[in-house]
């Protein structure tokens, strides 16, 4: 590792930390937009029905009300559908319902109170209709269609739904010859595990407020992803992309759960029809019935030779994705790597499928379709050791990938030393109590993830220079917590040579901000931090001409270094060499900083291992976590304390779907589960006795300074970690999350009465 | 008999941050609503609605209470206390410069909840132990930071307070 850095590398306070301490950070419902009237929506009670009839008049009559709003009152903008995979999605439901909680009308009033209460008078007449709640029952041979016919893919769309049938999209891919490559193996393990529905439950709920006047669109919102949304609202409306403003304030969290349109295109639609801003605002109930993370169901058949050499591997992944697609699709397409895993495999068959069902549209969330598909990948790891007696970690090391090995032949080959990596984790934990070996080797299990995130390397950034030397950084990656807005102002106070409190980084706004594809993927440090330093380079550029010019010598000689324009033996502040050009205190240098690739794709693969060590109840079916290690190989942590709180996060995140959380369906597609008293998330008492995080840093990533991405990484190999660690714990392999205390104690009871692992020989 | 009349306008004098404030609401107004509505104090955040998840924690005569279940005309002559509140002449309360220098917060948005609950329990119990500051932030979720700075953050609170009692004239 170079030293030389001084911005880079360390754990500056964050940017954001003061505003977030003091209360001032200003979110989606802290801000005031003047003569704002406020929506209540009217959601559908049933998961699959028709709409007969809507009477909004004794609601419209209500004093305070402004109207009340269906999709026959939007015109063509209710007609049109959205969704930047696949558009499907309607702003108000229009003639059919697809889940229980759909919005079916909106009455805008000019307070909430009076909206909601008014909200409560529409009087909807639906004819149900059958539904199906979940993959099995859309997939059946007969099953009710949740679109009739298959919408049109997005704009971003690569994956086309599937005709006649509820699948959304498939992706398959596939190497070798599997039944060969089974027909190889000495041992063949054929299991299903299943991950529950979740919910992200950001704390602060889904939110817009939008404001439709003649020439422009402006909607103030708490999205992920501005530009995604610009480009949806441009199609909404028929209009060009510069007649679009997305403003961002401080995000209360995304997790992907704020990506791509949400309410966005809703409220735009009722400002259009009211001719005043409206604010459409969530409560948790309603953000239950906005978005949440595809359940799945993974069908693992995997062969390995007794010497633990895997030799084929065939995978059919079933994506509950809910009544619209929202970026099911992508989930799928990422979701057919991360079922691969780090692992050589010559022969495999990986069939994802994203289904549509009449529940909460399902899309992005940390690492998407990473932790389903990895629960199922590494469970069956384990439990392929035991089959031929193998050390776990011993089978991982044996078959994972080497750096520059490719994992698939259109992909980035590994840029990472995954068998260090692994070594290093069983190391840790080993020493995790204090240097003793655990006392309780039996508990202990772990799981090991690669994710090809960082989706579409597309940013650019404007760094302004002003002539007092300090400099304003213009990107449009949202601050939705991860601490970006920090670590962009190490980066670029790293390639100017100033020090980051002369660095602002200022949230997005459309209308003036530079363009970037999304927030998510853990794209942010690696894609934004790399156009943020190539616009600070192209500062530099100007700097040194216009020394160059202002002193009348050629630029050749000029060179910037710590943080000063070095002419002739002189050195001159970057704010001089401003002045001096401009002649007077005035003026700016404006760098610009476009990516548009970081080589194969992925441009980085992010890297997350982890290992539980668990002591189960018996008597009553508790886990209780003794320790939890995460590594993350990060290839330079710009911030290093960040980098270890977003790992921290990740895993208590994992935590959730590992050991309580489940969106609970009725028969009839009820969410039966839809407030924080009855949704149970990870609260301060839940923690591991102890909790450690292994920061891998070899400079060899391919953002800023050699950083890769992170945050994700951490969540994923939670659940299989804990499930393996309970495994060794009972000798009970557990293949449906979450491991709820009852869920743990009736497969206790069962496995009392016969232990049978399910695996077959291929020699029989 | 249940009185099923509608919400009455009523006067509620209350203290607020140090600051006398007497408003007209009705009697059904929550008091999480009244401060960010009526008062402008936006710093107190809405979530869970269900008393849950502690966003809305303020202090009503220096116990925590959860805001969007309390009754704004319950403050009727008491003291609320808000994030807003902490800091005192630009200088920021101890909780809140432990919060800071640990970094305990992503989002932000269950922050000012949290550093009020911290804030009342060093106030009854300065060197409260860690199982006792968990068993007090158990009704505050947050769902970034995985909770290991913020009881960081509570261990360096309590030494700042320490330090200030033992440098105290």
């Amino acid at each position: 590792m170079t030293t030389d850095l001084r911005e880079v590398g360390v754990s500056v306070v964050r940017k954001d930390g003061l505003a977030k301490v003091t209360g001032a950070a200003e979110y989606l419902d802290d801000l005031t937009i003047p003569n704002a009237a406020v929506a209540a929506l009217v959601r559908s009670p049933y998961a699959h029905a028709r709409i007969v009839r809507i009477d909004g008049t004794p609601a419209a009559a209500t004093p305070g009300v402004l109207a009340v709003i269906t999709t026959d009152d939007l015109g063509e903008i209710g007609a049109r559908r959205f969704g930047s995979y696949t558009k499907d999605q309607p702003v108000l439901a229009r003639g059919v319902v697809r889940f229980e909680g759909e919005p079916v009308a909106a009455v805008v009033a000019t307070d909430a109170r009076t909206a909601r209460a008014a909200a409560a008078l529409v009087d909807v007449e639906y004819d149900e209709l059958a539904c199906a709640v979940d993959v099995h029952a859309a997939l059946a041979t007969g099953a009710p269609l949740v679109h009739e016919t298959a919408p049109p893919l997005g704009r971003q769309g690569r994956w086309p739904a599937v005709p006649g049938t509820n699948i959304c999209a498939r992706v398959v891919i596939e190497q070798g010859n599997v039944d060969a490559g089974l027909a190889e193996a000495d041992v063949v393990i054929e299991q299903t595990y299943t991950f529950p529905r979740v919910f992200h439950y950001t704390l602060e709920p889904h939110g817009a407020v939008a404001s439709v006047a003649s020439d422009e669109v402006t909607v103030w919102t708490n999205t992920g992803h501005p530009y995604q949304l610009r480009q949806e609202l441009a199609d909404t409306f028929g209009i060009s992309l510069n007649r679009i403003r997305v403003v961002v304030p401080y995000v209360g969290g995304s997790f992907g759960g704020k990506s791509f349109p949400k309410l966005e295109p809703l409220a735009a639609a009722l400002s259009w029809k009211v001719g005043r801003p409206v604010k459409v605002l969530n409560g948790v109930e309603g953000s239950m019935r906005t978005n949440r993370r595809n359940g799945a169901t993974c069908h693992v058949t995997l062969g390995l030779r007794r010497d633990g050499t895997l030799t084929a591997k065939r995978c059919r992944v079933l994506l509950d994705t809910g009544a619209y697609a929202d970026s099911g699709p992508l989930v799928a397409d990422k979701a057919s790597v991360r079922m691969l895993g780090p692992y050589r495999v010559p022969h495999y068959h990986i069939d994802v499928q994203a289904v549509y069902t009449n529940t909460t549209p399902a899309g992005s969330y940390r690492s998407i379709g990473g932790p389903q598909t990895v629960w199922a990948s590494e469970s069956i790891m384990d439990e392929a050791a035991d089959a031929i007696g193998m050390d776990a970690v011993e089978l991982r090391l044996h078959n994972l990938v080497k750096r520059g090995e490719p994992v698939r032949p259109d992909l980035r080959p590994m840029d990472a030393d995954l068998g260090d990596d692994l070594e290093r984790l069983a190391k840790t934990m080993d020493l995790t109590e204090g240097g003793r070996k655990t006392t309780n080797p039996l508990g202990r299990g772990v799981g090991v993830a690669i994710a090809n995130p960082a989706e579409l390397p597309i940013s650019t950034s404007i760094v302004r220079l002003h002539y007092d030397g300090s400099v304003t950084v213009l990107c449009s990656t949202v601050e939705v917590g991860q601490g970006l807005h920090t670590v962009l102002a190490q980066i670029a106070a790293e390639e100017l040579g100033i020090d980051h409190s002369l660095v602002t980084v200022v949230s997005p706004d459309t209308r003036y901000g530079p363009y970037d594809w999304s927030t998510g993927a853990s794209r942010g440090t690696a894609i934004v931090g790399s156009a943020v330093q190539r616009a600070c380079r192209d500062i530099k550029d100007q700097l040194r001409a216009l020394a160059a010019e202002s002193a009348g010598v050629p630029v050749d000689g000029i060179t910037i270094g710590d943080g000063s324009v070095h002419v002739g033996g002189r050195a001159v502040e970057y704010a001089q060499v401003i002045r001096e050009w401009f002649g007077r205190p005035a003026g700016e240098v404006i760098g610009r900083g476009y990516v548009r690739n970081l080589g194969p794709s992925p441009a980085f693969w992010e890297i997350g291992m982890g290992g539980a060590e668990v002591e189960v109840d018996r008597e009553t079916g508790e886990v209780r976590l003794r320790s939890y290690t995460a590594l993350a190989d990060v290839g330079r942590a710009i911030n290093p304390q960040q980098c270890e709180a977003q790992d921290i996060g990740a895993v208590v995140m994992g935590l959730g779907h590992t050991l309580f959380e489940e969106m609970v369906y009725s028969e009839s597609g009820s969410l039966l589960n839809a407030t924080m008293l009855e949704y149970r998330v990870p609260v301060i008492t839940d923690l591991p006795e102890t909790m450690e995080t292994v920061l891998i840093e070899n400079a060899d990533g391919t953002g800023p300074f050699g950083a890769k991405g992170m945050g994700e990484g951490g969540g994923i190999p939670v659940a299989p970690a804990v499930a393996n660690a309970i495994a060794r714990a009972t000798g009970v392999r557990i293949r449906d999350l979450p491991l709820t205390p009852e869920r743990v104690w009736r497969a206790l009871r069962v496995a009392g009465r016969a232990a049978a692992p399910s695996r077959r020989e291929a020699s029989l | 008999m249940t009185d099923v009349s509608g919400p009455e306008r009523v006067r509620v004098p209350f203290t607020v941050n140090g600051r006398a404030v007497d408003v007209e609401i009705d009697t059904g107004d929550f008091l999480l609503d009244v401060l960010r509505e009526r008062l402008g104090l936006t710093g107190t955040k809405r979530s869970c609605d269900t008393q849950v998840c502690g966003a809305c924690t303020v202090l009503l005569d220096g116990q925590p209470v959860s805001s969007c279940t309390v009754l704004a005309w319950e403050a009727r002559g008491r003291t609320v206390e808000t994030i807003e509140g902490l800091a005192r002449d630009g200088r920021l309360h101890p909780v809140q410069e432990a919060f800071l220098e640990a970094s305990a917060f992503q989002c932000g948005y269950c922050t000012p909840g949290m550093i009020m609950t911290v804030k009342a329990l060093l106030d009854e119990q300065a060197d409260a132990s860690t199982d006792t500051v968990r068993a007090w932030l158990r009704g505050n979720i947050c769902r970034c930071t995985g909770y290991v700075s913020i009881l960081a953050a509570v261990r360096s609170a309590q030494r700042r307070l320490r330090e200030a009692r033992a440098t105290a004239p």
